[in-house]
């Protein structure tokens, strides 16, 4: 009989990815050498697209997120006349990783972009009034497209996401528009004329989110249960070995929360694993969960400069 | 209303190019970790993506050739990318057809043969257009597939030309392509001599016509040396880090 191949660490990883992981996880460290509790290392230009009203790139380690705003003059809905609109949208191309399938967006990225929404217009902290979207009463207002294109997905989409998106609102500028008798006309630079004033958006509140995968820690020893392990700001090898899964907004001017949710998993092709009602999650790791997200706000709020 | 001075009396494009100039190219290889082979280029202010997954498993069994491999492009065009907001960004028919014409000069440069029924996915992400996607998109994907170590016949190298009062201009940008002058893109392999790919949907004067593909071929060929550079560039890169 031959002896097997020595198994290469590589060949481990590809075969039995979640005892990979666990062993990692047995001495507190993540497979790239990051603690338990510490997020990769994020970047945050504004203004990169220049065909946009308002932009922004975000990196966060190996996931990148490019937001850019179009603004449009659009009709104010029906039955709140002097407010205007944001159409927020969160685009997973096949670009972005091996799974992600050409053809109309996938459920999460549609359950993605509906999430991103309702935090950006939270009716307790919305991040814009969007009374100061308005033009005129009951006739034109405006219309912010926010789009999100993830051209390298590896986990923590969502927090790359918003992040981008509220940076793209910080760095959004809106044309001087000039409404006269049912017609709008948007002041536009002539030739040789000195650009027309735009203006910034007051930014209310500052949504920031962070990202937790919460990995049941066996002891084989004991065959107690103890703590889980949580981890802050899984990439998508670690999103994948669990289906517990938390995401913690936070209002970094405030500093409120604004918004916990449990996800359930969403990669795709992994579907069977994920219907099972994946444990719950204890008061504890709640609360540890928000002391890290508070400390990950602050940082992010860094990133994005003074209000 | 006064047209748009397309060309000034001192012979300068509106962005103070001469007619035979290129605009600035500036790309990186090695842009996505996830990919097989990936590049970003920068052509003025056109900005493309590219990423090459593959060869691999074919996704739809139909499509599987059983003697070589089969390439699928797909182009995607950010919503913000240009002036007015685009409103559907995929599968319409001007997209579709960019991704078509891509596909096709590529199945006649990538050795398909190689690698018998597998699939090469080609993905472009177009951030800013700024004229001249389709040749940008094409520099981008052969840096990419490069990148992938797919191998080829030669580099593929595409380039604009246009023509403005019978002036042949090279790399056309946004507003030249959106005057009523007529435009050539050429997709042309340096080492090889040949063209792959020669596209024109205007009205135009042999006689012209000749002068602005013999200019796009220049282009192109200036293009070559351009992207071999980012190519040695992203290995010289790659050799670093493994001697760290």
């Amino acid at each position: 009989m031959t002896a097997l191949p020595e198994l290469s660490f590589s060949v481990f990883q590809r075969l039995q990815p979640a005892e990979y992981q666990k062993r990692f996880l047995a001495q507190h460290v993540r497979p790239d050498g990051r603690g338990l509790d510490e997020a990769r290392p994020t970047a945050l230009t504004m203004g990169a697209i220049s065909t946009a009203d308002g932009s922004a790139l975000v990196r966060m380690g190996g996931t990148t997120v490019v937001v850019g705003i179009k603004a449009e003059v659009g009709v104010p809905p029906m039955d709140r006349d002097n407010v205007g609109w944001i159409v927020p949208n969160l685009e997973l191309a096949p670009i972005c990783h091996p799974s992600a399938r050409p053809g109309p967006p996938s459920t999460f990225a549609q359950v993605c972009s509906h999430r991103l929404y309702e935090i950006l217009i939270n009716e307790n902290a919305p991040v814009i009034d969007l009374k100061d979207l308005c033009v005129e009463q009951g006739k034109a207002c405006w219309v912010l497209h926010i789009d999100a294109v993830c051209l390298a997905l590896d986990g923590s989409v969502l927090d790359a996401a918003l992040l981008g998106m509220v940076a793209a609102l910080k760095n959004l500028r809106l044309p001087e528009v000039i409404y006269d008798d049912e017609t709008v006309t948007v002041a536009n630079p002539e030739d040789g004329q000195e650009e027309p004033p735009k203006t910034a958006l007051n930014l209310h509140h500052l949504p920031l989110s962070s990202s937790f995968a919460i990995i049941p820690a066996e002891d084989t020893r004991t065959s107690s249960a103890s703590s889980p392990h949580m981890l802050l700001d899984p990439t998508t090898d670690e999103e994948e070995l669990t289906e517990q899964r938390l995401w913690v907004v936070l209002d970094a001017k405030s500093e409120e929360l604004l918004c916990i949710q449990r996800l359930a998993g969403w990669v795709e092709g992994a579907d069977a694993r994920c219907t099972g009602t994946g444990g719950t999650v204890s008061m504890d790791v709640i609360k540890k969960a928000i002391s890290q997200a508070k400390e990950r706000a602050t940082y992010l709020q860094a990133l994005l400069g003074d209000f | 209303m006064s047209r748009l001075e397309l060309i000034s009396p001192e012979g300068l494009r509106i962005d103070g190019r001469r007619p035979n100039e290129l605009r600035k190219l500036t790309a990186k290889v090695n842009v996505l970790s996830q990919a097989d082979g990936s590049a970003y280029l920068e052509q003025g202010n056109t900005k493309v993506l590219a990423a090459v997954y593959g060869p691999g498993e074919p996704r739809q069994r139909s499509k599987v050739v059983h003697d070589r491999s089969f390439i699928s492009v797909e182009f995607n065009i950010a919503p913000f990318s240009a002036g007015e907001r685009r409103k559907r960004t995929k599968g319409d028919k001007r997209s579709l057809e960019l991704a078509y014409t891509i596909k096709e000069t590529f199945e006649a440069v990538v050795i398909t043969t190689q690698f018998p029924r597998s699939q090469i996915n080609i993905y472009l992400q177009v951030l800013q257009a700024d004229g001249g996607t389709l040749p940008a998109c094409i520099n981008a994907s052969t840096l990419a597939l490069v990148n992938a170590g797919i191998p080829m016949l030669d580099y593929v190298c595409a380039c604009s030309a246009g023509s403005i009062e019978k002036t042949p201009i090279l790399d056309i940008n946004y507003v030249e392509e959106s005057s009523d002058s007529p435009d050539v893109t050429v997709a042309y392999l340096p080492k090889v001599g040949k063209v792959a790919l020669l596209q024109m949907e205007a009205r135009l004067h042999i006689d012209v016509f000749e002068k602005v593909v013999a200019l796009g071929t220049d282009g192109c060929i200036e293009m070559r040396s351009k992207l071999d550079t980012v190519i040695r560039q992203g290995m010289q890169q790659l050799v670093n880090q493994l001697e760290q």
